[in-house]
């Protein structure tokens, strides 16, 4: 007799419930997750690839930007934003006064249009020696805003004190910094060093 | 006229033998024949006679079920906490060893054999019945050969119990006292099953008032060990069914507990088993009738057939269906499991997309910003001129007597120098240090003119990063 075949009445509807409530629910349970799936991700193992190949990429492009910083003599070289111009001019003003520059004046400029990135151009008009030049124009090329020279001019003053007048144009590029990357860095900053992190907010 | 397949139920208790014969008629499970035969000699003689009635009858035996004696039948009820399969057989097995020792410490013959089956298999309470093996030998042995070949030797008491509960209408527990000609069952039902059972011989000269006295005795014995070992179990209601049941049932009175009658026409009419014309129970039917009800609807009946002489293809149904209980619960454990791991994998995975999809985003835009920043600091670097280190330079180079007066560097125009020196030839030496250092496309000079005896030297040229900037 077939294992069938001795069931009871019970038993066999017992049977036949368990089957078609699995014909039912396996649809009805597992066929929205396909379908959520397919509605929201086609292929979610490309879009991973997707993924993970912007992250690579983000990763070389941040080693490239480093290693330019490096380059330029900060690592932690980093462009002001459009609104943060007097950041600029306040190292500028530290920068003279730690070469004993005399600075008279700054005029700064915005050329929004210019690539790759707007630009701030800011004159300054100073008084100084020679080697406090020098030592400014070093000090310069070190600063956390980087900038290149355009214009230099430097006139002998006086010939027996040795003292120079002139003026020094000087261009950096304005830009927002990245949000997410931007935020990690200083989150990851004032985690290891809340001191410093303060220290750096211009006063 | 042909002989038809039958199935047999036949109860022997002592040298009295009742029975029933179930066959199919018109595509429907009847009982064409039943009766009850006291031979007085033996109980061989009495199987003699059924065979002859066979016979007469052309009824040749299919199935052949024999309900164990009821007097000769153990009952008790055993706590193994929901063990199931070999544990439990094992746990019963040790229990029954036993009884089997107190048997055979009794009889002095060593400990006894018992045959043995339990019910409510997977509860944290079973109840277990046993029967020695010598008396189920001794049945045995003494079929003739027309029934010899035997299906089933079963329990049929609570088969009986629960057709009678049937007919009197009981809902769940209750007690039950099962009247014969020559003995008296009783049986205790919790709200799923029977828990106890206990029988008792009587004599044929006991006075009816006897009889009441010994049933009020006996139930009342068994009600105080069912509430030992069922202290929750709360019995109200007793049925009484058999021979005489109105009577018993008019005279007996146990406490509060309700006396209620199952009538052979109810007991009857429960079964649900029709009769073919001719053809009539008696009162003391109740326990075959109970066990063709349990056979038909493939209900357990508790199997007492030494092992070996088991049919394995006919191992009553409650067995195969606790078998298949267990496939069920497997197939539906790991349906559901299936179930879990996709839809949790699904989740997951959908999860684990979504957080980086979401992370990648802002990672997009920012990749921007850092290809259009790395464009920036290209240009610094492109644009810077290290007029720190050029001036180091010059100054460490230049003649003593050479001054510069004045120097222009313009990275979108021309480079002027001016300055004063001895004579051309210093001059000429400025140029020449200039170029070296580098920083220039081209240095020459533009004019040169005299004054108090040195010279005031003017040259021009561009910037290499100018160039590179255009």
């Amino acid at each position: 007799m077939s294992p069938l075949g001795r069931m009871s009445a019970r038993e066999r509807r017992l049977l036949i419930i368990t089957l078609i409530a699995a014909v039912i629910c396996i649809p009805v349970v597992i066929g929205p997750l396909l379908g959520s799936q397919e509605a929201t991700d086609e292929d979610p193992d490309a879009e991973l690839a997707q993924i993970q190949s912007v992250l690579s990429r983000v990763e070389r492009q941040l080693a490239t930007n480093q290693n330019l910083r490096e380059k330029l003599g900060n690592p932690d070289a980093e462009f002001i934003s459009p609104s943060g111009v007097l950041e600029l001019l306040v190292e500028l003003e530290q920068v003279g006064k730690q070469a004993d520059l005399k600075i008279s004046s700054y005029a700064q400029g915005i050329r929004e249009k210019a690539k790759p990135l707007p630009e701030l151009t800011v004159q300054i008009d100073y008084t100084g020696r020679f080697q406090n030049v020098v030592k400014f124009l070093d000090a310069l090329e070190k600063m956390k805003v980087p900038v290149y020279v355009r214009n230099l001019r430097m006139t002998l003053k006086d010939e027996g004190s040795g003292e120079l007048t002139g003026n020094i144009k000087i261009t950096s590029f304005l830009q927002e910094a990245p949000q997410h990357i931007g935020k990690e860095k200083a989150t990851e900053k004032a985690d290891e060093n809340p001191a410093e992190a303060k220290s750096e907010v211009p006063a | 006229m042909a002989r038809r397949q039958t199935t047999w139920l036949i109860e022997p208790a002592g040298s009295r033998i009742s029975w029933l014969c179930l066959a199919e008629v018109d595509g429907r499970t009847r009982i064409v024949d039943a009766g009850e035969l006291d031979n007085q000699e033996s109980f061989a003689d009495s199987f003699q006679e059924l065979t002859d009635r066979a016979a007469h009858l052309h009824l040749r035996p299919g199935d052949v079920y024999l309900l164990a004696p009821s007097e000769r039948l153990a009952c008790r009820t055993l706590r193994v906490g929901k063990l199931v399969g070999e544990k439990l057989r094992q746990a019963v097995q040790f229990e029954v060893s036993e009884l089997g020792m107190e048997v055979g410490e009794a009889l002095g013959t060593g400990d006894a054999a018992l045959c043995w089956d339990v019910l409510g298999e997977g509860e944290e309470d079973v109840c277990w019945l046993a029967i020695r093996r010598t008396d189920v030998d001794d049945v045995l042995g003494a079929l003739p050969p027309l029934f010899s070949d035997v299906t089933g030797m079963v329990a049929g008491i609570e088969a009986g119990l629960e057709l009678a509960r049937l007919a009197a209408g009981v809902p769940g527990s209750m007690a039950l006292v099962m009247s014969r000609k020559g003995s008296l069952s009783f049986a205790i039902r919790n709200n799923t099953r029977l828990v106890a059972t206990r029988t008792v011989n009587i004599h044929a000269e006991d006075t009816p008032e006897n009889r009441i006295g010994i049933i009020r005795r006996e139930l009342q014995r068994l009600l105080l060990y069912t509430e030992e070992e069922h202290p929750d179990l709360d019995i109200g209601i007793c049925v009484v069914a058999g021979d005489g049941a109105s009577e018993i049932a008019a005279n007996l009175q146990i406490g509060r507990m309700e006396i209620r009658v199952a009538g052979k026409a109810e007991i009857q009419a429960a079964a649900g088993i029709p009769f073919a014309d001719t053809v009539e129970t008696g009162d003391s039917h109740t326990e075959l009738l109970g066990a063709a009800w349990f056979l038909q609807s493939k209900r357990y009946l508790p199997e007492l057939l030494p092992y070996e002489r088991r049919i394995p293809e006919l191992v009553p149904a409650g067995v195969v269906f606790r078998q298949q209980r267990k496939w069920f619960a497997a197939a539906v454990f790991f349906l559901i499991l299936s179930a879990g791991i996709a839809a949790g994998g699904n989740w997951m995975w959908a999860d684990i997309v979504d957080t980086r999809v979401q992370k990648a985003e802002p990672l997009l835009t920012d990749m921007h910003i850092l290809k259009v920043q790395e464009s920036g600091f290209r240009e610094i670097l492109r644009c810077r001129v290290e007029y720190a280190d050029f001036f180091t330079k010059l100054t460490d180079q230049l003649p003593e007597n050479i001054t510069l007066q004045d120097a222009t560097f313009d990275l979108d125009g021309r480079v002027n120098i001016k300055g004063k020196a001895k004579n051309n030839g210093d001059a000429e030496r400025v140029q020449k240090i200039l170029m070296e250092t580098g920083i220039f496309d081209e240095i020459k000079p533009r004019r040169t003119t005299s004054e108090n005896n040195s010279i005031v030297f003017e040259m021009e040229g561009t910037l290499k990063a100018g160039r590179k900037r255009k």
